[in-house]
């Protein structure tokens, strides 16, 4: 039993282990082969756990598609990879970056309400603005924008963005998801996010803003913003876009330091302070990942849901509220559940509305 | 669905320790030539056990199996020296030590799997990319090529081999095409591989 006893020589198994799987990964392989490598394999643990490694490594190789960033088939040469937006390079615009179109449309209308309304305004001459580039991502897809001042926006899944970029003045429009800012500083020219009502103004900075039904959630990880929200009274109207530069004049200020994470509502601001850690955490995704820590599971599964188009329904009060920590990719649903399954003894099946979860 | 099978679970809970695990073996083990069968050798008596009981800490299992592994096999070899022993005892410590917590990022992990990818021979390095990144089948891979499947099949048998020394960054490859020392600063230090990890691992 203990193959210690007798010297085994790793590397010859190792490289059984690397043909075996580099010939079932090629995709020919018969039942006669499985049952060849079943065989291989019961011959020795040693050859079990050489194979386990191995293929625990090919698998693990798999997160490099976040670096495709070029056709399929077009080898970058080595380094280039530091070009990829996860690297906090500039990517160039092929088929990885998201889906992009000039929001002509919108502009045009704004425009003429812009001029029969506002022309005595010298406020709102100041923030005359270029027709925006609208960049959107699928669901389970996130990507990286450049934008021409250096800053760089990671966009989520289901998210859109539209770029409004003035002399005076950036300002990106947050139209539906989350999206992560890497803003390149430049005082004479604030950086501005725009989600519902609220104004996101960037000090120099690092942050998240998403938008979800319980309000605009913002998560700095580095430097400070500010969050300007309208009084509850100045809250209708607008419709859509709600850009009214009449709105930031009223607007309640409130600065968030690194770490802060803030849900903003009619009017309200809900300021948590974190660890910086945490609230980096909060944004793992950007790295394709999803950081639980002690979070109900009827939360998790929210979440995960936003990125794969087949749901997870919880099924069970009981279920919904086990709390559950961890690290996940949010669109590998079946390690999840599985974890869940083992876990937790939930029960996990697979029905016409997705996968449910309840008690055994 | 089915309970998690031994094999899922070694590689989950075990598996990703090895970057700690050879950092531990390499410290405590006089030869170098010798740390990748302590290793392998390690790994075979903690699935063997696993097989018949899975341990509750899996991690502190795997340190403690390489430590009595090292133990057995100076006793029988009586050539190392008797200072080392020293270092085993305070295994406790070193687990510690040697897992840490906290997470390497993401980003972090990619960036070594990246450099791992970039570290390999040319045309291996073309056939992992396609394979990987890209998700072409093989055939259309031998076909960019221009080489035969079995060729294309030779590269990735290679290239898993050498991603997995990488990622472990353990006597491999790494220490001898590297200045000496980088290896030790490039961050061998407190980076921790891990695909997904499950609160399950904390019992």
């Amino acid at each position: 039993m203990d193959s210690t006893r007798r010297p085994l020589d790793h590397q010859a198994i190792e490289e059984c282990a690397a043909a075996w799987l580099a010939r079932r990964d090629g995709g020919e392989w018969s039942s006669e082969d499985e049952a060849r490598l079943a065989a291989w394999l019961n011959e020795a643990t040693a050859h079990r756990v050489a194979l386990l490694r191995l293929e625990s490594a090919w698998e693990g190789a798999r997160r490099a598609r976040a670096l495709s960033a070029l056709p399929a088939g077009t080898v970058p040469p080595a380094g280039e990879w530091r070009q990829s937006p996860y690297f906090q390079g500039v990517a160039p615009a092929t088929a990885g970056a998201p889906a992009r179109h000039r929001a002509r449309r919108w502009w045009t209308a704004a425009a003429c309400c812009a001029l029969a309304v506002g022309l005595g305004s010298i406020g709102y001459i100041r923030n005359w603005y270029e027709p925006g580039d609208v960049y959107s991502t699928p669901v389970g897809v996130i990507s990286s924008v450049p934008l021409a001042d250096g800053s760089v926006v990671t966009l989520n899944t289901a998210s859109a963005i539209r770029v409004e970029f003035a002399p005076n003045e950036r300002r990106v429009v947050l139209e539906r998801g989350e999206a992560y800012f890497a803003v390149k500083r430049n005082p004479a020219r604030p950086f501005i996010v725009i989600a519902g009502e609220q104004r996101i103004v960037d000090v120099g900075t690092q942050f998240s803003v998403r938008r979800n039904p319980a309000g605009i959630q913002v998560v700095v990880t580095e430097g400070a913003v500010r969050v300007e929200t309208p009084p509850p009274d100045a809250s209708h109207g607008g419709g859509g876009a709600a850009i009214s530069p009449a709105l930031s004049l009223a607007a309640i200020d409130v600065p968030l330091s690194a770490g802060s994470v803030a849900l903003a509502q009619d009017g309200d601001v809900l300021v948590h302070k974190e660890s910086v850690r945490e609230a980096e955490e909060m944004v793992s995704w950007r790295e394709g990942y999803l950081t639980f820590r002690d979070t109900t599971l009827a939360r998790a599964v929210a979440e995960l849901n936003r990125y794969n188009v087949r749901r997870i329904v919880i099924r069970d009060p009981g279920v919904a509220g086990i709390r559950i920590s961890g690290t996940f990719r949010p669109t590998n649903y079946e390690a999840f559940v599985r974890l869940l399954h083992e876990g937790y003894g939930i029960d996990v099946r697979e029905t016409g509305e997705g996968i449910t979860l309840s008690k055994e | 669905m089915e309970p998690e099978s031994l094999d899922a679970w070694f590689k989950r809970l075990i598996l990703v320790h090895e970057e700690a695990l050879v950092r531990y073996l390499t410290r405590c083990w006089p030869n170098p030539a010798e740390i990748v069968d302590l290793r392998q050798d390690t790994y075979v008596r903690v699935y063997e056990a696993a097989a018949k009981c899975r341990p509750q800490a899996p991690k502190s299992f795997l340190f403690t199996t390489a430590r009595h592994l090292m133990t057995d096999r100076w006793r029988r070899q009586r050539i190392v020296a008797i200072d080392a022993v020293g270092d085993l005892d305070a295994l406790n410590v070193l687990v510690e030590e040697l897992s840490p917590e906290e997470r390497t990022s993401a980003h972090q992990e990619l960036r070594r799997l990246a450099e791992a990818i970039d570290d390999l021979p040319p045309r291996c390095r073309e056939a992992v990319w396609m394979r990987r990144v890209d998700d072409l089948p093989q055939k259309e891979v031998a076909a960019r090529l221009g080489v035969t499947q079995k060729t294309v099949e030779k590269h990735i048998m290679k290239g898993m081999q050498l991603l997995a020394q990488a990622m472990s960054r353990g006597t491999g490859r790494m220490d001898r095409s590297r200045p000496a020392g980088a290896a030790q600063e490039d961050g061998a230090g407190a980076v921790e591989k891990r695909a997904v990890r499950g609160e399950s691992e904390r019992g």
